[in-house]
């Protein structure tokens, strides 16, 4: 007890009680040196519909406070299941803290609740973020009789009720008939439209969704990836692509190994990464919008291939929810067959579009591929037919030789500036792409290629080099080379989100035909002006009858969301 | 007879180990050394000193700390270059791989080196010599409404026989030539040279104004080395505003 004493005495002594103000000081500089994470308050999450069918589109729009200097543009939005498992994922770009996007839901999602999330990409440099996230209840199309549904228990919404002075949603009659065009006005008080940053409405047929309609929950998030000393650009209309390097089986991984990414585009696109120890690789993709096809392909110091693995989302949800079931009582499943039945008509006569980026654009802020202006560019097709790439190389290919040897085939290529040929093999190109192995190459004739780009020096992008350049560009459809490349990592990848209107329910599909049923479970999702006043909105509804949720969301400038819902009764 | 088999065998396990899948043909570089620099990666081709260069033909005598800003937009901060006046280029040298890179210059939208305390040289990419012309690495010399730059180049001029520095016979030596022009706002070009003429020439309308500013702030030199404090004057007093 005494020498306790002694010591904590002797702490307060002088040199004791210097370290004490110089631990606290450090700690305060570390707190302080830490950048400011988003949380939960950075991004609002607005959906048109609380509920959708595998299948469907759901649409959404976001409000977002983020510093954009700071934490980039781009903001990730996902679906995930209750395991927290990432079942699809868009990115959309942030423009003055407003972005909007759509998620596909895949076609083949099981019947249940799913979490939608937002966040910024950056959030992963903090210890800890956490976000608003929603509930989305998915009906698989082809279920029926479903009597129960598995909802997330003991979770508290966040809520802010808005009084009905400042906004007010006013639905102009209380009575309508499907087919009826539906009008209703939205009125914003001055204090409110000083007080709310982003206000949306939305128009949809209602299931009994035994989730609380237009709740936010503020949820945890965990980074897909945690490698200690790993540190996030912002994403600045870019994304991060990220993944792990691995040995083949009952292989060790190497200290070091390279891992490169192509694209091939009407500019080829590259890029590498140096791995550690662990394996770990990021790229940031900037300006590729659609979907991606990339190569990705990972090579060792000592020239041995290995594999790559990318993850899907940079974060997930953090925390696993207890799941309760929830029975439906014998209306609702009525109801909700119902909804199954017509969507199964809706499909019969052309139904929703689920929208795919399907397309590729990305911006080539160069005019040149990484390897710069070619020596020579050839295109076999200009000269006579030609059997296999030696004779091609020989015949066309000026400093270029193709050689057998010892039943292999070896390529090297001139030094023009130094007037050699390099001790080292060249980087050979297919399409933009890697590849290591010269035999695949003897099996190229003049017709299966389109030009080929010679470059005869020695090429230098970032901190790796190349002792000359072949890049081969094979003619249209041609990808039978790609057979055998067992350790290139083919992806099709989401990239940044190309913007489309969320008009697709302002239009029936019925519309300039009396003969085909209207079959819109979603009706309207439009973004308010914040201005004081009366705003009319109206829109015709479709051919089915049941309850019609109309919705304004919206969040006020202290990042509290609010929803104000009035449900009228299509008969 | 035993251990010669013994090695055969290992070294025919080796090779089967070490080629198998692998490309040793391969050069990517020194894997030791290299690293991951950021967003961008500087582009270009390896420079030797050893072909067709000589240390004359650079603007600046020494490696410079410097920065590159290239055409998407990056930054590209703490990198040894210098520029080559003779070729026009930008040579980089890269601290870890130790290796020299002539940056591709259609790459290039500026870049500055630091030449001493508080001392940065800016250049940027011009088309000095008008459309359809190269495009040359001009050192900005004043920026604001209007921009006066000085083009570096290096020039390789005859001269009768001479030994240089090591003692050897040559006939030709390399100097210096600077020459000035303006940038106006719509990027034409106007070649610039030292004297009172052509600095009233640039507004014939205004001679009488730019005499009387130029006798208020007792400007008397007009030597060339004063052309940029001259256009800074004149920009100050808005002349290039229209």
């Amino acid at each position: 007890m005494i020498v306790d004493r002694m010591k904590i005495r002797l702490a307060m002594t002088g040199l004791g009680r210097y370290c004490i103000i110089l631990w606290i000081t450090g700690m305060l500089l570390v707190a302080l040196s830490r950048p400011v994470i988003a949380d939960s308050e950075n991004s609002v999450l607005f959906t048109d519909r609380t509920w959708a069918l595998s299948g469907d589109t759901i649409w959404f729009r976001v409000s977002w406070t983020g510093d954009s200097n700071m934490m980039g543009n781009v903001l990730h939005v996902q679906l995930e299941n209750m395991e927290n498992e990432v079942v699809t994922g868009v990115m959309v770009t942030i423009d003055h803290g407003r972005g909007s996007g759509y998620i596909p839901v895949p076609d083949s999602l099981a019947t249940g609740a799913y979490w939608l999330r937002g966040y910024s990409g950056f959030m992963r440099n903090g210890d800890s973020a956490t976000t608003l996230s929603r509930l989305i209840t998915v009906f698989h199309r082809f279920d029926r009789d479903i009597t129960s549904l598995q909802v997330p228990d003991q979770i508290l919404p966040v809520k802010t009720s808005v009084p009905e002075g400042l906004v007010n949603l006013h639905i102009l009659r209380s009575a309508w008939t499907p087919g009826d065009t539906v009008s209703f006005s939205v009125n914003l008080s001055e204090d409110a439209s000083r007080s709310v940053r982003e206000l949306t409405v939305s128009a949809f047929l209602d299931v009994p969704v035994p989730l609380d309609l237009a709740s936010h929950y503020v949820t945890g998030l965990t980074p897909a990836l945690n490698f200690e000393g790993v540190s996030f650009p912002p994403e600045k209309n870019g994304f991060l692509i990220e993944g792990v390097v691995k040995p083949r089986q009952g292989e060790t991984l190497p200290e070091r190994s390279l891992v490169m990414l192509s694209i091939s585009d009407s500019i080829p696109y590259f890029d590498y990464y140096v791995t550690d120890s662990r394996g770990y690789f990021q790229f940031m993709l900037s300006s590729a919008f659609g979907t991606a096809e990339i190569f990705v392909r990972a090579v060792a110091a000592n020239g041995q291939e290995l594999f790559t693995d990318l993850t899907e989302g940079l974060m997930t949800g953090a925390d696993k929810m207890p799941i309760q079931e929830r029975l439906l009582n014998p209306d609702e499943m009525t109801s909700l067959n119902n909804m199954l039945e017509s969507a199964w008509f809706e499909r019969i006569f052309g139904g929703e579009v689920a929208w795919k980026d399907r397309e590729f654009r990305m911006v080539h802020p160069f005019d040149q591929a990484f390897y710069g202006e070619p020596y020579q560019r050839v295109y076999p097709s200009e000269f006579f037919d030609l059997p296999d790439f030696m004779e091609i190389s020989r015949e066309l290919l000026p400093g270029v030789r193709f050689r057998q040897r010892d039943n292999h085939f070896v390529i090297h290529m001139l030094n023009l500036d130094e007037r050699y040929y390099f001790e080292n093999g060249p980087l050979r190109l297919i399409n933009g792409i890697p590849v290591f192995d010269n035999d695949l190459l003897y099996g190229f004739n003049s017709t299966d290629i389109h030009y080929i780009d010679i470059i005869l020096q020695e090429r230098v992008f970032g901190d790796i080099s190349f002792k000359g350049i072949l890049a081969i560009y094979m003619n249209d459809g041609n990808e039978k080379w790609l057979q055998g490349q067992n350790n290139l990592g083919r992806y099709r990848i989401p990239c940044l989100q190309i913007p489309k209107a969320a008009g697709i329910y302002k239009t029936a599909l019925s519309q300039g035909s009396d003969q085909l049923p209207d079959f819109r479970r979603v009706f309207l999702f439009e973004s308010v002006n914040t201005t004081a006043g009366n705003k009319m909105f109206s829109f015709p509804s479709s051919d089915l009858k049941g309850t019609m949720v109309v919705r304004l969301e919206g969040v006020t400038n202290s990042n509290e969301p609010f929803e104000i819902i009035r449900k009228i009764e299509m008969k | 007879m035993n251990r010669q088999k013994l090695l055969m065998i290992l070294v025919v396990v080796f090779n089967a180990i070490t080629s198998a899948g692998q490309m040793e043909d391969f050069y990517w570089g020194d894997p030791a050394n290299m690293g991951n620099p950021g967003p961008g990666k500087l582009m270009g081709a390896n420079f030797s000193f050893l072909v067709g260069t000589s240390n004359n033909h650079f603007y600046h005598k020494d490696w410079n700390d410097g920065t590159i800003l290239t055409v998407d937009n990056v930054l590209h901060e703490n990198i040894r270059l210098r520029y080559d006046g003779f070729h026009d280029e930008l040579i980089a040298f890269n601290v870890r791989t130790n290796g020299l890179v002539k940056v591709d210059k259609n790459t290039v939208v500026e870049f500055t080196a630091i030449t001493g305390p508080g001392k940065v040289e800016k250049f940027r990419k011009l088309n000095i010599a008008g459309p359809g012309g190269k495009q040359l690495f001009a050192e900005v010399l004043y920026e604001g409404d209007i921009i006066l730059v000085r083009s570096n180049r290096i020039e390789e001029y005859k001269t009768s026989l001479y030994k240089d520095q090591l003692g050897k016979l040559k006939n030709t030596m390399f100097l210096l030539n600077q020459q000035y022009y303006l940038v106006h706002p719509d990027m034409t070009i106007q070649r610039m040279h030292a004297g009172r003429k052509p600095i009233l020439s640039l507004f014939p309308d205004k001679k009488k104004e730019i005499r009387r500013l130029l006798r208020m702030e007792e400007v008397y030199s007009y030597r060339i080395e004063n052309l940029p404090s001259i256009i800074r004057l004149l920009d100050e007093n808005d002349f290039f505003r229209k």
